[in-house]
């Protein structure tokens, strides 16, 4: 294994119980916890999402992939087995409510949601790759404040709103997981409507986990600091801060994170709601 | 719409089955699992050697430990008082003389009370009642104990190398929500909160991960059988149901294995939501 102070290092452990999905091969410890379960995931064409739809599918389940483009949906899914693409853009309720209503039609219930569709900054203040730019708060215009809370806030809101009534037709519970992140928890000068989004995740994760514990369904999140998906700032400079933070000075393998997602998501975490699990190489304890 | 038909994997450990959903996380992995004769430490053990670990099994009482594990593959029993600083260096030294390393340690050994005072939750709490010698006690089993076990531990963890290490230390949702309970015992558990920071703050570079874990009531594990009791402490949870210790081992030895990398510092509250 290579130095672990170096943050290109990947994910290049051996893969113990290798399950094939797509071109891919996931690891899943021999796992097999959602055998004919249904899922639905956001932000599945890309990044978290991918990674979760891929460990979801590896585990057994019957997977909806939304994401906002039907050709990227495509590109990443198009002849996988078990998953069904759903063009959404999850700042549209009524586009949200037409998608799960497609989920109902076809399979009645739903056991569980991940909602990893999730916006950095706005187009207009983005750098080519994606990244985060300057925060300066002059910068922050309506519009860019407006759409990011409109995508990781309200849009995650949309999608439980409309997955409830599925999540509950299961009758035997279900669990939802939401994308918080360690922007949320630590204090660092990003523009501020991200972390202003992902901690109103946190406090909606808190309040539908409390109100829908009595119906055995679950709701917990997950707080990730650098993962390496495209919304890794791509500013070395900025990169290199912040896994100075983290007593792992690595970015984290989109894999990881879904790891985590989805054993939150399973019957393994039965006990657990209501929960940020910080997943952050140590940088907020 | 039907339930699932997922795939439920049940691995016999001696007399009791254990559901793995046929995870095999820890083949050729050793494990020490402190207060392993009953309760959380016991699931936790069967747990691992369900998934293929070898389980040093370390608690007080040595006839329960004998009891609960004879005969069982993999699991080794050793006789430790963790609040005893030199029987616990003896207990890592007969391990690091058997393997030479460790890969999972988890610090579960734990008491509610001065036995004198009780043997369960949840205890006088009327402060003039709690003497020096129930407060040095309850502390020396449950703080400075896993200090103990985490010291002689680490070099062994140490030895495993850049593949990693883990530790889980047992905190408890008596650290995190107010109840008026004897207070020894909470002030233990939020001790072990400040300790696992600063072990995982020192140890993340050598890949080796520390998180607590903090329980609501678990069933059979230091709880009393008062059904009127126990239904209050539940009541306080969204999910209204007592835990049993199954449930609170899979979630540990989540932490302990590989798919939790990147978790560190961490105090996971496994309490059906009563801390959010």
């Amino acid at each position: 294994m290579e130095p672990m102070n170096d943050k290109h290092v990947h994910d290049i452990q051996p893969i113990h119980y290798p399950v094939q999905v797509g071109d891919v091969l996931v690891e899943t410890w021999g796992m097999h916890r959602f055998e004919g379960r249904v899922a639905a995931v956001t932000g599945a064409a890309s990044g978290m999402g991918e990674a979760v739809v891929q460990r979801f599918l590896a585990e057994g389940a019957i997977v909806y992939a939304l994401d906002l483009s039907q050709e990227k949906l495509d590109r990443m899914w198009g002849g996988v087995e078990g998953v069904t693409s759903i063009a959404v853009d999850v700042a549209d309720s009524a586009s949200v409510n037409a998608a799960f209503e497609r989920i109902r039609a076809e399979r009645g219930g739903l056991h569980s949601l991940v909602t990893a569709a999730g916006v950095a900054d706005s187009p207009s203040r983005m750098n080519a790759e994606g990244g985060h730019s300057p925060a300066h708060l002059s910068t922050i215009d309506d519009e860019s404040w407006n759409f990011v809370i409109g995508v990781n806030l309200t849009g995650t809101f949309y999608c439980i709103r409309a997955a409830m009534p599925l999540i509950q037709a299961t009758g035997a519970g279900g669990a939802i997981v939401t994308i918080s992140s360690v922007g949320a928890f630590a204090p660092y000068p990003l523009p501020a409507a991200y972390p202003a989004s992902k901690a109103g995740v946190t406090g909606m994760t808190r309040a539908i986990a409390a109100l829908v514990a009595g119906e055995n369904i679950r709701v917990n999140s997950v707080a990730p600091a650098a993962t390496r998906t495209a919304m890794l700032p791509t500013d070395e400079a900025l990169l290199d801060s912040l896994l100075a933070l983290q007593p792992i000075p690595r970015a984290i393998p989109a894999s990881e994170m879904a790891a985590s997602i989805v054993y939150l998501c399973s019957d393994e975490a039965q006990f657990m709601t209501g929960q940020t699990v910080h997943i952050n190489g140590g940088m907020v304890m | 719409m039907s339930d699932t038909s997922s795939q439920h994997t049940i691995v016999m450990v001696g007399q009791t089955p254990v559901e793995t959903w046929g995870a095999r996380r820890f083949e050729g992995r050793i494990a020490a699992v402190t207060g392993a004769a009953r309760g959380i430490g016991r699931a936790v053990a069967e747990r691992l050697i369900a998934e293929g670990a070898t389980v040093y099994c370390l608690d007080l009482r040595a006839e329960l430990l004998e009891e609960t594990w004879n005969g069982v593959d993999r699991a080794v029993t050793i006789a430790t008082d963790v609040g005893d600083s030199a029987a616990v260096d003896a207990a890592f030294e007969r391990i690091r003389a058997e393997h030479g390393k460790l890969h999972v340690l988890v610090c579960n050994a734990g008491i509610p009370d001065h036995p004198k005072r009780a043997k369960d939750f949840p205890g006088d709490p009327e402060p003039a009642t709690i003497d020096d010698e129930t407060w040095e006690f309850v502390l020396r089993v449950n703080l400075t104990g896993t200090f103990n076990c985490i010291r002689a531990g680490v070099p062994l963890i140490r030895a495993v190398g850049l593949e990693g290490g883990a530790i889980v230390n047992l905190s408890s949702v008596a650290a995190l929500h107010p109840s008026p309970l004897a207070v020894p015992y909470p002030s233990s558990k939020a001790g072990i909160i400040g300790m696992t920071h600063a072990f995982a703050a020192l140890l993340g570079k050598e890949n080796i991960r520390v998180n607590a874990i903090a329980p609501a009531a678990t069933d059979g594990a230091m709880m009393p059988e008062d059904k009127e009791y126990l239904a209050t402490l539940t009541a306080k949870q969204p999910i209204d149901r007592l835990v049993p210790p199954s449930e609170m081992a899979a979630n540990i030895v989540y932490l302990c294995s590989d798919e939790a990398q990147f978790i560190t510092g961490q105090t996971v509250s496994v309490s059906g939501g009563m801390v959010m």
